[in-house]
């Protein structure tokens, strides 16, 4: 680069001299050959300018995930998850997994709230396949008793539905620890008020008990504004929730077929806890919502660590998940 | 997504630096940024190109300007081509697709803004007052890929490339005002007039060029030649502050500038040298940063705090520029000065060919080159000439002075009886095209009927109106054709000019004070129409009648030392000595006179203001010239004087 | 107009000199104010210096004015005008002027007189020659002037002549006199000039060899002056 800006430079002065010596009293004379310098200049420099490349500092946490939860919308009522609520999380890689969420589901203005508490061992002795040889999971085991805020969690089937060879089938992969308790008091004795931890003990068939704390975080509320229409094909959403402390929220867009119950979670969005995020028109048009009659928009706001333990290591999610089910206008 | 970027269009950073009013050379002018008023020093063509190398993480060179100037009496009008003026921003948006646990896609954006193109024109109101405006256009070429949900057979997110060319222009005012040779001063807005589009898309939104309105405020100080103090000053706060001078052909300086929005605080220097000849400037100019410009630059400082100024900005890099322009500027080229003309001469429009011997001014002439040049001089009198007269070409020797002779000729229609003050247009030129210098001055061009007291420009009076003359003296000849029939060929002229002198004096009433009138003389048709005049009047129109048939005359201007003055005329009969006879029997009555090829020809003196007749007008003129011009040697002497009209 | 010629005459003839005939014989005429009448010259007349005076055959007549008398012979005419002393200087200045009455010359082609004249002698004295030629009566009446004593006035007189009667220029003797006077009066130029004229005119052997030799002094002269 260097040695072709010298050359280029030695040749425009060795122009000039040319034309200096031309006598240039003429106005013709001095027009030809300014045109022809410039028309040399311009075959030789024709780079553009450097542009600057802006190292990008967003932090892992701070960017802006997209991720498809479903790629196939014709799935129904896929659930790999546990919570009744629909809500996924993934659980391949983990060993185990203790989870507390403080829910909230809001339904045509009527609002639902409950806690959940659930603890999850898997047994990776026993994976279990669908009919193709792909993975769907562990069967779970209940190697001791689990209590979360002294209350000793109830052990119940961990119940799978899952879509195989075209048709659906429940299966049982083994137990779980739960507690629920909903704001109405129907449930469990186990409450936690957001940002209040919740003790946690664990009392393994053998060996140690294990106890901590698990944090919990603030109450996520959001709302959601429906823009446009799914006919004009210019449906659009602002989600908005209230910010705090910085950290990662989760949205997830789901859609309901009329007469289900369940969502199907389409979409997550990482994002950085700015309260406020437009689903854009594209991400709608192909959902081919003429087949739904709901949406659902969830936030999740959640801390996830590994409580390690002598040979234990737990993972630990704590969420609080705000669902919005809205009728597709 | 969305993010308020303060992304300004210029404002007054120049690539060559900032040089003030009194800049000598003329690539400066061509920074629409530092000159928003288009100020230009061109006196007609100017062409600048400005090529430069950026020192990013390779060296990158390109054109940075391309630019035409025209200046038409006060008028300026330029434009510029400016490919270089551009910015481009790589970045990754933030925005990462989730393909799995493990792999991800992280979109991509790239910004770019440039200054396509300016164009400028300003007015010279006064030579210390100008202003102007100045209106660029900007584009604005976002790419930035965006996450979009593809539902083939299953629904998947694929990366699609968002894109929108948004344009702006902008317009500017300026104002330029020297105060003296010392001082000069400028204004002008930045981002007055912005016709910007707006944004579909919203992810675009906050990142196009803003513009606040500001104001630049500029002054210079040039106490002297070689060194020059500039300051200009932006109402955001940032400025630009200069050295520069003049020393022979060169020019340098030395700007530095502190950017509101760049560190530290003088965030750069431009040092500027060029060289200036008659035809053309090379200036080579740099733009060096106190910063690390390949330093990393991080995203999140784009997107807080934007750039004002797309080739001046913290993501600016080093540079090295190459301006060249040529300029066709008429009064350098100037190859010979008229210092001053003077008027020898009054102009009396009667006497046609007198001033194509004699000229009427003399005008000082340089020549200012090292060559022997060759000058055509020329004069215009308005309202006299229509077109310029042109003198003889006088050659100069290099860097001489010499004076020049002025002619002219006054056009035979010239008819205006009073005297008219106008003035007279001196030209001097080297080439058939152009004049190199030219000086007016004003002229007292007197009425026709003007004279300068020299009998010897009576003649003019008595050739002018010849064909009036002619028909009067063919009729009054026609009606005696019966008895000039009757004589002898030789006896021809001494009888007409006999038949025309009683006819003549037939017709006149009066004779005025017989004194010749000094300064005014009529024509024969005036005398005959106001039936009179002085002895001057009487002379030319008797001259005339018999001029117009061939008898030749001539005037006898009797001088005195007092205030009497007298005019009369001669004429020859043609006849030889021996012929005397004929027309009298006293020899004293007639004088011999040997014509131009020797020949003795008899003349007689006729005293025109004698209105009896022709025996009469004989006998006196005899009688005084006898007297006067031979017994008292007035011929030698100088007391009389014969002239011949011819 | 009136008023006009009596102030242009009243003025010359105030300035005017006046001539006395003081003795009249014979026959003598003379033309006076331009007029075209001979008038006859009476003992006691007075006239001006605009008179002609001619004297016919075995005529006489004595002029005076001033302090000057002259005696005009038979068959001569004079001006009365050239009855006056004239200094060298004003004789000088009268023969410059002769060339200035002339039309400025434009060739050289002098046109030299080629009339010839029979040289008419009279036994007493060569250079009176009897004739009625008015040029040659003047001619008679300016070598009276000069043998009167009045040299300059007899060389104007005898210009004036040759310039009016052009045929009288080629009387020899008359020419030789004139041009001898000039010589004489140091015009040596101007005699020059004359003599060269004279070589081309028909002369006695005499005559040519005077001519010659005088010329030839003249030329002398003037190279070694």
């Amino acid at each position: 680069m260097e040695g072709e800006f010298l050359i280029e430079g030695k040749s425009l002065l060795s122009l000039i001299i040319i034309v200096y010596n031309f006598n240039l009293t003429k106005m013709k004379n001095f027009i030809i050959n300014t045109t022809l310098i410039i028309i040399a200049v311009i075959i030789y420099g024709c780079d553009k300018p450097a542009p600057t490349e802006l190292i990008n500092d967003v932090s892992d946490g701070e960017q802006l995930e997209y991720e498809i939860l479903t790629n196939d919308l014709n799935e129904n009522n896929v659930s790999r998850g546990t919570d009744t609520s629909g809500i996924m999380q993934d659980f391949k890689g983990l060993r185990n997994i203790i989870s507390v969420s403080g829910i909230k589901i809001t339904n045509q203005n009527h609002t639902v709230e409950f806690c959940l508490a659930q603890g999850f061992f898997f047994d990776w002795t026993q994976p279990v396949y669908y009919s193709n040889e792909r993975l769907l999971g562990y069967k779970t085991i209940i190697p001791g008793i689990m209590k979360f805020d002294n209350n000793l969690a109830r052990i119940v089937p961990y119940k799978v539905r899952f879509r195989d060879r075209g048709e659906f089938q429940d299966s049982v992969l083994g137990n779980k620890f739960i507690l629920y308790r909903s704001k109405s008091g129907v449930g469990d004795p186990f409450w936690f008020e957001y940002g209040s931890p919740v003790s946690f003990e664990f009392q393994p068939v053998s060996g140690e008990p294990v106890t901590f704390d698990i944090p919990t975080l603030k109450e996520i509320t959001g709302t959601v504004q429906l823009r446009g229409n799914s006919s004009d094909k210019n449906l659009e959403a602002v989600l908005e929730w209230n910010e705090t402390e910085g950290k990662r929220v989760w949205l997830v867009l789901g859609v309901i077929r009329p007469g289900q119950m369940s969502s199907l979670p389409v979409y997550r969005f990482g994002v950085k806890d700015r309260n406020k995020l437009i689903i854009p028109k594209r991400f709608f048009n192909e959902l081919q919502l003429q087949n739904f009659n709901k949406l659902v928009f969830t936030f999740i706001r959640s801390i996830e660590k590994m409580e390690r333990h002598g040979e234990i290591n737990l993972f630990v999610s704590s969420q609080n998940i705000h669902s919005i089910v809205i009728d597709i206008p | 997504m969305i993010f308020n970027a303060k992304i300004l269009s210029q404002s007054s950073f120049g690539l060559t630096g900032l040089w003030g009013l009194s800049s000598k050379a003329s690539v400066p002018f061509y920074n629409y940024e530092t000159n928003t008023s288009n100020f230009s020093i061109l006196n007609d063509w100017g062409i600048s190109l400005t090529y430069g190398a950026e020192f990013s993480e390779s060296i990158n060179s390109n054109i940075y300007s391309i630019s035409l100037s025209k200046t038409l009496s006060d008028h300026n009008l330029s434009g510029r081509f400016s490919p270089g003026y551009q910015k481009q921003f790589l970045f990754s948006t933030g925005e990462v697709i989730v393909i799995n646990d493990t792999t991800t896609q992280s979109l991509n954006a790239d910004y770019t803004y440039k200054e396509l193109f300016g164009l400028g024109y300003s007015y010279k109101f006064t030579p210390q007052l100008s202003a102007g405006f100045t209106f660029r256009f900007f584009n604005q070429d976002f790419n930035r890929e965006i996450v979009k949900p593809v539902f083939g057979d299953t629904l998947y997110l694929v990366r699609e490339n968002l894109n929108e060319q948004i344009n702006y222009w902008k317009g500017d005012l300026g104002i330029n005002f020297f105060l003296n040779d010392n001082f000069s001063f400028s204004a002008a807005s930045i981002n007055l007039l912005n016709i910007a589009e707006q944004t579909e898309n919203p992810e675009f939104e906050g990142y196009e060029l803003k513009y606040e309105t500001e104001a630049l405020l500029a002054g210079s100080y040039t106490p002297v030649e070689f060194i020059n103090l500039h300051l200009m000053y932006e109402t955001s706060g940032s400025f630009q502050v200069s050295a520069a001078g003049f020393a022979a052909q060169f020019v340098y300086g030395l700007t530095a500038f502190h950017d509101k929005y760049q560190s530290p605080y003088f965030a750069g220097i431009v040092p500027a040298i060029g060289y200036k000849s008659k035809l053309f400037e090379i200036f080579l100019s740099g733009v060096k940063y106190f910063s690390d410009r390949k330093a990393e630059q991080n995203f999140s400082q784009f997107e807080d705090e934007g750039i004002h100024n797309i080739i001046n900005n913290p993501y600016s890099y080093d540079k090295i520029l190459l301006s060249l322009s040529f300029n066709i500027d008429g009064s350098t080229e100037q190859k010979v000065k008229l210092i001053d003309v003077e008027l020898v001469e009054d102009i009396y429009p009667t006497f046609y060919d007198a001033y194509v011997d004699n000229p009427i001014a003399y005008g000082l002439a340089v020549n200012l080159t090292d060559e022997k040049l060759t000058i055509k001089p020329s004069l215009k009198i308005k309202d006299v000439n229509e077109a310029v007269i042109q003198s003889p070409e006088i050659n100069i020797a290099p860097f001489d002075t010499v004076r020049i002779p002025f002619y002219i000729i006054i056009p035979d229609n010239y008819s205006a009886g009073k005297p008219v003050l106008s003035y007279a247009d001196f030209y001097i030129s080297v080439t058939s095209d152009e004049t190199d210098d030219q000086l007016q001055k004003p002229m007292l061009v007197n009425g026709i009927n003007a004279w300068d007291g020299k009998v010897s420009n009576l003649r003019y009076f008595i050739k002018r109106d010849v064909d009036f003359s002619m028909n009067y003296s063919k009729k009054l000849l026609s009606d005696n054709k019966q008895m000039l029939d009757t004589l002898p060929s030789a006896l021809a002229p001494f009888y007409k000019a006999k038949i025309l002198f009683d006819d003549f004096v037939k017709r006149l009433v009066y004779t005025s004070d017989p004194r010749a009138t000094e300064e005014y003389v009529q024509f024969p048709k005036q005398t005959i129409d106001l039936k009179g005049g002085d002895c001057d009047d009487l002379s030319v129109c008797y001259s005339s009648l018999l001029e117009s048939v061939g008898i030749q005359t001539a005037l006898v201007d009797y001088k005195s030392n007092g205030t009497f003055r007298h005019v009369n005329i001669l004429f020859n009969t043609g006849l030889t000595p021996g012929q005397a006879s004929y027309i009298t029997n006293n020899d004293t009555k007639y004088f011999v006179r040997k014509n131009s090829s020797g020949d003795d020809e008899i003349w007689l003196p006729v005293e025109t203001t004698s209105l009896t007749n022709f025996a009469t007008g004989w006998k006196i003129g005899v009688e005084k010239f006898n007297k006067e011009a031979i017994s008292d040697l007035g011929i030698a002497t100088g007391k009389v004087e014969i002239i011949e009209v011819y | 107009m009136k008023l006009l010629l009596i102030i242009l005459i009243v003025t010359s003839v105030l300035t005017a000199q006046t001539y006395e005939a003081i003795k009249v014989k014979g026959e003598v005429k003379y033309q006076t104010d331009s007029g075209e009448k001979w008038l006859g010259l009476k003992q006691g007349d007075i006239l001006n210096s605009n008179s002609v005076v001619t004297s016919g055959a075995d005529a006489q007549v004595q002029i005076k004015t001033e302090n000057i008398i002259f005696s005009l012979k038979e068959l001569s005419a004079i001006s009365l005008s050239n009855i006056k002393q004239l200094s060298r200087d004003e004789l000088l200045l009268a023969l410059a002027m002769e060339d200035m009455l002339n039309v400025p010359k434009k060739n050289e082609n002098t046109a030299l007189s080629t009339a010839v004249y029979g040289s008419k002698e009279d036994g007493i004295n060569p250079l009176f020659i009897k004739s009625d030629n008015f040029g040659i009566k003047r001619l008679n009446g300016a070598v009276q002037l000069a043998e009167s004593g009045m040299e300059e006035s007899a060389i104007l007189a005898a210009k004036e002549t040759y310039r009016k009667y052009p045929d009288v220029k080629s009387i020899p003797a008359i020419r030789i006199f004139f041009a001898d006077l000039l010589s004489k009066k140091g015009l040596y130029e101007e005699a020059l000039k004359e003599f060269l004229e004279i070589q081309t005119l028909n002369l006695t052997v005499e005559q040519k060899a005077e001519v010659d030799s005088t010329t030839d002094e003249l030329k002398k002269k003037l190279m070694n002056n």
